[in-house]
């Protein structure tokens, strides 16, 4: 057997043994189960139901700008989220087409019943993955002695759960995906219902079990609108958007999308509506002090938009259908926590929305979720090995974050159980990478969502790219599997075929390549005027790769040496147990930091806050000197 | 926050502490001999595959500056920090120094930070494990007087005209990122090409007209010595004894000096500043407490403190108090007043300083001794070689300021807003702003504040 803990947890306990154990079924808990189970670990996903596998808590779609580029990077490295997404999406377009390649992300409107389906049916179709409907009532652990420790922070090893029946599983590394659940109290004006989703109980005990381990939690807010039927909406009042007339998948094993679209309406909040709010602040949680925990500023709720930006006298409405044929519409934009009377007001004000029957009211969420200082680039606690935590839990919000988290989490439970080296996705390789290393090295003071401005190397970090960028690694690992792999080598041919065509064809006495550099000039006309270019135009990831090479060639030039350098910082490693304290004549705040946040390389020793220039230099010689002192064995 | 790299260019210069006839650049990378065909230098082939050498040349620089100078090299591995090395040896001016750091900067040279030169000869194993004691101490020695220097070129009309600068590059990078990352949000609208280079254009005047640097910051680069003490412990008549002149007013009034006045001396062949300060004590009045908060910044930020006693009164408690925030290696104790007392001092001070001196500035007696170790301590300064800030700095902020409007002026229906973002970054980034949190979350805080965000 190649897990050497599942012989020795069969000769030391009865209970059934796990590589590794998936707390939550949500976004972040789907992928690290699929990916442990595949990469061939004997999987468990405990869930409080079955059923609520893959549920979207809020808004019905996937993708959009920089969450796009990690559906993409999720679904290069063998992840679920790319395909489902592609499979249940009922509208898609691609956002920031007319501005360059770098900064295209794709969004799609999902059927949220059909995605949540889909994906349990791909769980359960996995071979070595066991679903269990359970509470989680406690975290088990080994305390470790400070003999057998080799770092300083770490107390104890993980060794199972129990659950709420008593029944106790044993695992090698347990994943904590616990989403808004974690201890979650949900308001609407002064009702406080505790759960963690709509019509959902909320995890208590696990959250208590997590503090008993020594985790230190925290607590953040994130809130939802009003879903309204769908024939009490007056669509001649609204206006229609419609999809992209060429929808592209997010999947890279995809050609496109076949299916048919619908399309989304677009109304308007009014001065009567604002006034409405303004009168009602008084009930209103997040101005009353109920609401105490902090919310994502970029996602504000609709009383806070009113309070905020006064002078505004319209905000955009959003209809979204959850489903292809769901009578539920998702009013995307006016997210609150008001009570129940001053939402049917609110809503009875918008234009289309004025006989709007309310099948769910609008509520805000607090939860528990533990600071990520606490866990390492690995998303590993640094107290108790082998436990995991993906998602919200790390303080991120949205299903693309969570899901990222969670495939890297599973991918790196089963090196933990196998004892092969960590994946630890760098800044310079994936959107994935970038939000990692900022939850670990700066942590989070609102909930964490992607923006392509946080990416230092965004140029390299493109939608078209993802495959190249990760497929290699994924297959490495195993998660990639040999159509996948075919695939993407097909792709890297025909990116070479266009490459030369583009060289080789001279229109009016010019290179393709020459004509594509003027900034106006996107190709398609080219495609049609050259049967041998028309293919490959077709295939939107090959054109779009061959289009940002030629467009972006000085500046990825000119990247290529920002990058090196950057990567020969991140490759400067800092050993495990290395004690910043005793450099000698390094500052006292520098060290303080530094040991709190344990960066693993003198790349993320340097993006930790408060840190001078001249403390890395400090750095690096203590750490030739340590090199030098004792050489590798 | 800028990076050290490990094998690119870094440069420092040898700027005017002295009032030497010399003046010392030095350059170190694997791009330090390319770089010195910018200044008109072209070392030989054969010369390059030799360890060393020197040469005589002059050495060309924009507006048809020319400077003699004589330029050594050292081949990598055996040179002070095993990489290529070339030193360059000009005129000792100020001016002159300057514009050749900027040049060689614009050409692709990156100023470098406190120590990095010793720090990448110990990487490199040109020193050994004996002297990375040392090595330390002076990387920490040199960031404490550069980050002096720097808080003290804040005080000038430099600083915060930068800081301004930096504010104003944040908010564009805001409007530019708004219409990347928000493109579906409802009241961000992506600004136009035209809006973009007028703003960048504005940028580009304020950087021309920060312009030269005046006499008070090549002050601020020179080390300071403070004269600090309880109220008419005789500061201001030291003050005037040693700049030779009558330069404050010196009255027996307590709490005479108010401000905290500075003028130039010369020690041993070192230019510092000399500054007397307002006498520490319980302060009465509002000036009062605002003369002894100038004092005590002057002291917190000079390379010396001279702690000023007078032989004739008791030590004071206070002034235990206030010697103790001075860094041992950084006050010296002088026992003012001596004309007045046939025998020794009242009483001895209870903390600990490494040089202690008695004078009398009416009878001049000790002021000898006391300028020469002066000019011990200064000459012991390591000057820093990276930190505070000067105009000629702003020169890879303009270059990249230019990129981002080439970019953006390059119109089209495809409009491309990451590249001119990527410029207005490394614009940003060349500003090196000591201290200052991450780019991203300051213009994420302006997008946010600016425009009603979120579906």
């Amino acid at each position: 057997m190649r897990f050497e803990t599942c012989r020795m947890a069969a000769g030391t306990m009865r209970a059934k043994h796990y590589d590794v154990l998936v707390i939550g079924g949500g976004h972040a808990g789907a992928e690290a189960a699929w990916a442990a189970a595949r990469l061939g670990g004997s999987t468990a996903m405990v869930t409080f139901r079955r059923d609520a596998i893959g549920r979207m808590s809020c808004n019905p779609a996937i993708g959009g700008i920089g969450k796009g580029q990690i559906v993409r990077e999720i679904d290069a490295l063998g992840g679920l989220m790319g395909i489902v997404a592609d499979e249940t999406g009922i509208q898609f377009r691609m956002l920031n087409r007319r501005k360059g390649p770098a900064v295209w992300a794709p969004r799609a409107q999902s059927d949220l019943e059909d995605y949540a389906a889909t994906l349990r049916r791909y769980l359960e179709d996995c071979s070595n993955l066991t679903i269990i409907e359970a509470e989680v009532e406690s975290i088990e652990v080994e305390k470790l002695t400070k003999h057998s420790r080799n770092s300083a922070d770490v107390e104890s090893v993980v060794t199972g759960v129990i659950l709420h029946d008593g029944t106790r599983l044993s695992a090698t590394a347990v994943v904590v995906t616990a989403g808004t659940f974690l201890n979650g109290l949900m308001h609407t004006g002064d009702e406080r219902t505790p759960g963690g989703r709509i019509g959902e109980a909320a995890a208590i005990a696990l959250s208590n079990s997590l503090r008993r381990l020594g985790l230190e939690l925290a607590r953040l807010k994130t809130g939802t609108p009003a879903r309204a039927h769908r024939d009490s909406i007056d669509f001649s009042r609204v206006a229609e958007q419609p999809g992209d007339p060429d929808p592209v998948p997010f999947s890279f094993m995809h050609d496109g999308v076949t299916q048919s679209q619908v399309p989304c309406w677009i109304t308007y909040t009014n001065p009567a509506v604002h006034e409405l709010i303004r009168s009602n602040l008084h009930r209103a949680p997040l101005f009353t002090g109920q609401i105490e925990s902090l919310g994502p500023r970029y996602c504000p709720s609709i009383e806070t938009k009113v309070v905020r930006f006064a002078d505004k006298d319209k905000h955009q409405v959003f209809l979204e259908p959850e489903g292809r044929a769901s009578e539920r519409i998702y009013l995307n934009g006016i997210s609150t926590s008001l009570p129940r009377d001053v939402q049917q007001a609110i809503i009875g004000r918008i234009p289309g929305l004025e006989n709007a029957r309310i099948l769910q009211w609008g509520y805000a969420i607090e939860y528990d979720f533990v600071p990520p200082e606490q866990i390492d680039a690995t998303l590993m606690t640094k107290r108790v090995r082998g436990l995991f935590l993906a998602g919200q839990v790390n303080g991120t919000s949205g299903y693309e974050e969570a899901a990222g988290q969670g495939l890297l989490a599973g991918m790196n439970a089963i090196h933990y159980c196998t004892g092969k080296r960590p994946i630890i996705l760098g800044r310079d390789q994936a959107y994935v990478g970038v939000m990692i290393d900022d939850l670990v090295t700066r942590g989070v003071v609102e909930p964490y969502r992607m923006f392509t401005s946080r990416a230092e190397h965004r140029m390299y970090l493109r939608y078209d790219n993802a495959d190249a960028r990760l497929t290699p690694l994924g297959r490495e690992v195993g998660l990639v599997d040999d159509a996948r792999w075919e695939r993407f080598q097909r792709k890297s041919r025909r990116l070479n075929e266009l490459r030369a065509l583009l060289d080789g064809i001279q229109h009016e006495g010019k290179s393709l390549r020459q004509w594509l550099k003027r900034p106006e000039e996107d190709g398609q006309r080219f495609s049609k005027m050259y049967s041998e270019l028309s293919d490959l135009y077709r295939e939107t990831d090959v054109w779009a790769s061959a289009l940002v090479e030629v467009k972006y060639a000085g500046y990825i030039e000119r990247q290529q040496r920002s990058l090196e350098q950057f990567r020969q910082m991140e490759q400067e490693r800092i050993p495990d147990a290395f004690n910043f304290k005793e450099i000698k004549h390094l500052r006292f705040e520098a060290a303080e930091r530094w040991t709190a946040i344990r960066p693993h390389s003198v790349g993320q020793a340097a993006r930790v806050s408060g840190i001078h220039p001249t403390d890395i230099t400090v750095l690096l010689v203590a750490l030739a000197r340590c090199e030098r002192d004792s050489p590798p064995v | 926050m800028q990076m050290p790299a490990l094998d690119d260019t870094i440069i420092a210069v040898s700027t005017g502490w002295r009032a030497a006839p010399l003046g010392i650049v030095r350059l170190s990378g694997t791009a330090a001999f390319d770089l010195l065909e910018h200044i008109g230098i072209s070392l030989p082939l054969s010369d390059t595959l030799t360890n060393a050498g020197w040469c005589e040349a002059f050495l060309t620089l924009p507006d048809e500056l020319k400077l003699p100078a004589t330029v050594f090299w050292f081949n990598a591995p055996r040179s002070y920090t095993g990489q290529n090395v070339a030193e360059i040896h000009t005129v000792g001016s100020l001016p002159a120094l300057r514009a050749l750091s900027a040049h060689l900067i614009d050409s692709g040279a990156r100023r470098a930070l406190p120590g990095e030169f010793t720090a990448r000869a110990y990487l490199n194993g040109r020193l050994d494990a004996d002297q990375v004691e040392g090595v330390l101490a002076l990387i920490n020695a040199q960031d404490e007087n550069a980050a002096r220097q720097a808080v003290r070129l804040g005080r000038e009309s430099y600083r915060p005209r930068v800081e301004k600068l930096a504010e104003r590059l944040t908010e564009l990078i805001a409007l530019v990122e708004a219409g990347i990352d928000f493109v579906e949000e409802e009241d961000v609208r992506f600004i136009t090409p035209a809006e973009l280079t007028h703003a960048i254009d504005e940028l580009v005047d304020e950087i021309n007209a920060i312009g030269c640097p005046g006499r008070g910051l090549e002050r601020a680069a020179q080390p300071h010595i403070a004269l600090a003490g309880l109220s008419n412990a005789g500061k201001s008549t030291l003050f005037n004894a040693l700049l030779g002149y009558e330069r404050a007013i010196v009255t027996p009034v307590l709490g005479t000096t108010r401000d905290v006045l500075s003028a130039e001396i010369v020690l041993g062949g070192v230019a510092a500043v000399l500054q007397d300060c307002a006498g520490l004590g319980p302060s009465a009045d509002e000036l009062e407490s605002a003369a002894h908060l100038a004092a005590e910044q002057a002291a917190d930020q000079a390379e010396l403190v001279l702690w000023l006693h007078d032989c004739t009164v008791d030590w004071d408690a206070r002034e235990t108090e206030v010697c103790r925030r001075i860094p041992e290696d950084r006050r010296l104790l002088v026992f003012s007043k001596c004309d007045r007392q046939n025998n020794h001092v009242k009483s001895p001070s209870p903390i600990a300083f490494p040089a202690r001196v008695e004078i009398s500035a009416i009878s001049g007696a000790g002021l000898p001794h006391l300028r020469r170790l002066l000019a011990e301590c200064l000459d012991a300064l390591d000057e820093p070689s990276g930190g505070g800030l000067t105009a000629e700095h702003l020169g890879p902020t303009l270059a990249a300021l230019r990129r981002a409007r080439e970019s953006a002026s390059t119109g089209g229906t495809l409009v491309m807003p990451e590249l001119v973002a990527l410029d207005l970054r490394h614009a940003w980034e060349s500003l090196e702003l000591l201290g200052h949190g991450p780019l991203m979350e300051d213009v994420l805080e302006k997008i946010l504040s600016r425009f009603c965000i979120g579906k």
